[in-house]
């Protein structure tokens, strides 16, 4: 029996990779997933990578890439390469930290307003429906500028922008789901609310949540790398990429282009990375959003 | 009300009435509410191991009644009384836990099984909310009804996934998981009318086999008077919400009384192309159930309709042991 059940498994990865590689969704997610990963090494890995501490200066300000800097120095002195890659760190932190937040606020929500509905749904959907209609940043910048700096403060005010995203895609997804037979075969047996909520309807939504919590470290990267470019996220001097290019940018006048330059391509580089996996992997769930007319 | 000592299930004019969402500016302005009279003024009695059919069009309202009596859609009015306790009395808790005792097979077996849940689970569920057996005994008695259901090997379908089954196998799956409780009654919601005709006549013969064995009682809802003809004892007609017509199968099919039964029964091919037969057919489409005809509901359509039809509506009278509702017979 055990080998038996090895057999499934091992049948099912390998339809998994089948299906990912067959077609250019695939290859897209797998593109997207190698750029993750090295973004996540270099984040786990930065204090071996980096050839000089980012907080410290390691040589002359100003220095244009050379072989000792391989990206240069900032205005300070620090040593662009090495606050490139401890950035990742902030990045990586804040967008989790965030999107946990969201998701475990949100989907719970959806949920339970998406089994129950009435009057209920009407009020929080309404509420949800009126954050939702603000600009993203703004709210974020307003939430940022009351709490003040911090990882948790940070994290909590990206975390409020995207509750609604949680909440409308897993509530719209609990009433279609809710309706199907199965889940009127589990309350014909005699489940309790709980259990069929839980073992008969997430499951079922469960799939929408990965690739929206995919979506949102995207969003939320962008988001945290605005705040901090605005002066509302980490304190400086912590290594941070929308920190950075907000410095560096005052010396592009004076052709110093690099402070600017390599902050802004790893924020685009990672956000292009989370929204390629995120894609691949809608494609994967949702076979028909892909398809060709 | 006194209960026979042989009946099982004693529904006394259930109702079920829909409320029909309307345009808010019509809600002001009109005040009246819509309602969809899905099932109006049934009663009917099932004996202990009896198989009570209810044939009917699209829209008669049988299904509704289904799910009513065993209270998976709230009742408007009406007594279900089963096994002397009234079914419409329970509440909350009493009620989860009275579900052990009566289960419902759904039309289609591709949507009733819960697609992330292997099947030994969804089998093995209903033990585990109602605090049935260990874990072994539940997987033994399970995979011993799997050997029953023809469900072979039964190991290997207990681990398996519902998308990986054909119809017929996950109607078996559907059908087990309504039995593993030992309940008592079974309504079984059209459970042939998404299968092949091949695995249709299968399904049936293990319907009744399992009735002998779990002395079980039916309320059988079809539209195919064939698969009616073959699993059930007695047969109730519906019409627009009402049963107009009730009784035992070989009357019915032998001798409807009823307009509207005649019809129904005319309807049926014979496979021999020499045999001429009077055709009725009805006129028009089943009327809407928002606007029921005054008088008896079938008279829009009937082909022998009288003055008295448009303006009385006619009662179930016992005629000869059976219960016809027509001015007519």
């Amino acid at each position: 029996m055990i080998q038996n059940s090895n057999q499934m498994i091992s049948a099912r990865i390998s339809s998994f990779l089948k299906d990912l590689l067959g077609d250019s969704s695939g290859i897209m997610a797998i593109v997207g997933f190698a750029i993750l990963t090295i973004f996540i090494l270099m984040a786990i890995f930065a204090p071996l990578i980096a050839p000089y501490n980012p907080i410290q200066p390691s040589g002359n300000p100003l220095t244009p890439p050379n072989w000792h800097h391989l990206m240069g120095t900032d205005n300070m002195g620090y040593d662009v390469f090495s606050r490139f890659i401890y950035g990742s760190r902030m990045a990586l932190i804040i967008a989790f930290i965030a999107t946990l937040i969201a998701a475990g606020i949100g989907v719970p929500l959806g949920l339970i307003v998406g089994y129950f509905g009435g009057p209920l749904d009407r009020v929080i959907t309404m509420i949800m429906d009126s954050v939702y209609t603000f600009p993203g940043l703004i709210l974020a910048i307003a939430i940022a500028a009351v709490l003040g700096p911090g990882i948790i403060n940070i994290s909590l005010s990206i975390a409020v922008v995207y509750i609604p995203t949680y909440y409308r895609v897993i509530r719209s997804q609990v009433a279609s789901v809710k309706n199907e037979l199965y889940v009127e075969s589990a309350y014909s047996i005699g489940a309790k609310t709980s259990t069929i909520i839980f073992k008969y309807i997430l499951p079922n939504v469960l799939p929408s949540i990965i690739v929206v919590l995919s979506m949102n470290i995207a969003d939320a990267i962008m988001t945290e790398a605005g705040l901090s470019f605005l002066g509302l996220g980490i304190t400086p001097p912590t290594p941070d990429w929308g920190y950075d290019l907000a410095n560096g940018q005052q010396f592009i006048i004076s052709n110093d282009w690099w402070m600017a330059f390599f902050p802004g391509v790893a924020i685009i580089l990672i956000v292009l990375g989370f929204s390629m996996f995120a894609e691949g992997l809608n494609e994967y769930f949702n076979p028909n959003i892909g398809e060709k007319r | 009300m006194k209960m026979n000592e042989e009946t099982f299930l004693k529904v006394e004019h259930l109702r079920k009435e829909f409320d029909l969402k309307v345009p808010w500016i019509e809600a002001i302005f009109k005040r009246e509410k819509k309602t969809v009279k899905a099932v109006d003024d049934v009663s009917f009695e099932i004996k202990k191991g009896e198989t009570l059919g209810i044939v009917g069009e699209s829209g008669s309202g049988k299904t509704t009644l289904g799910r009513t009596v065993i209270r998976l859609i709230e009742p408007t009015s009406g007594k279900i009384i089963m096994d002397n306790t009234d079914l419409t009395k329970l509440k909350g808790e009493v009620l989860r836990k009275a579900r052990r005792d009566f289960s419902i097979i759904f039309q289609d077996p591709m949507a009733s099984l819960n697609p992330y849940m292997r099947i030994g689970k969804i089998v093995s569920h209903p033990l585990e909310i109602h605090n049935i057996g260990t874990k072994q005994e539940r997987k033994e008695k399970i995979l011993n009804l799997f050997e029953k259901f023809n469900l072979t090997p039964p190991e290997e379908f207990y681990n398996r996934f519902p998308k990986y089954l054909s119809g017929g196998q996950r109607q078996r799956v559907v059908i087990a998981r309504a039995l593993i409780t030992n309940p008592k009654f079974i309504v079984a919601d059209e459970p042939t009318a998404m299968l092949d005709v091949s695995v249709r006549s299968q399904i049936l013969k293990l319907m009744i086999q399992v009735k002998e064995e779990f002395k079980l009682t039916y309320l059988f809802i079809t539209h195919d008077l064939a698969s009616a003809k073959y699993i059930c004892d007695r047969i109730g007609v519906m019409y627009l919400g009402k049963i107009i017509e009730i009784a035992k199968k070989e009357d019915i099919f032998k001798e409807p009384l009823h307009p509207y039964t005649k019809i129904l029964m005319s309807a049926i091919p014979i496979p021999d192309p020499n045999v001429k037969r009077e055709k009725l057919m009805p006129k028009g489409e089943i009327p809407s159930a928002t606007n029921i005809p005054k008088g008896c509901r079938f008279h829009t359509r009937c082909p022998f309709a009288k003055d008295i039809c448009r303006e009385q509506e006619p009662e179930l009278r016992d005629i000869g042991g059976r219960l016809v509702a027509c001015h007519l017979v």
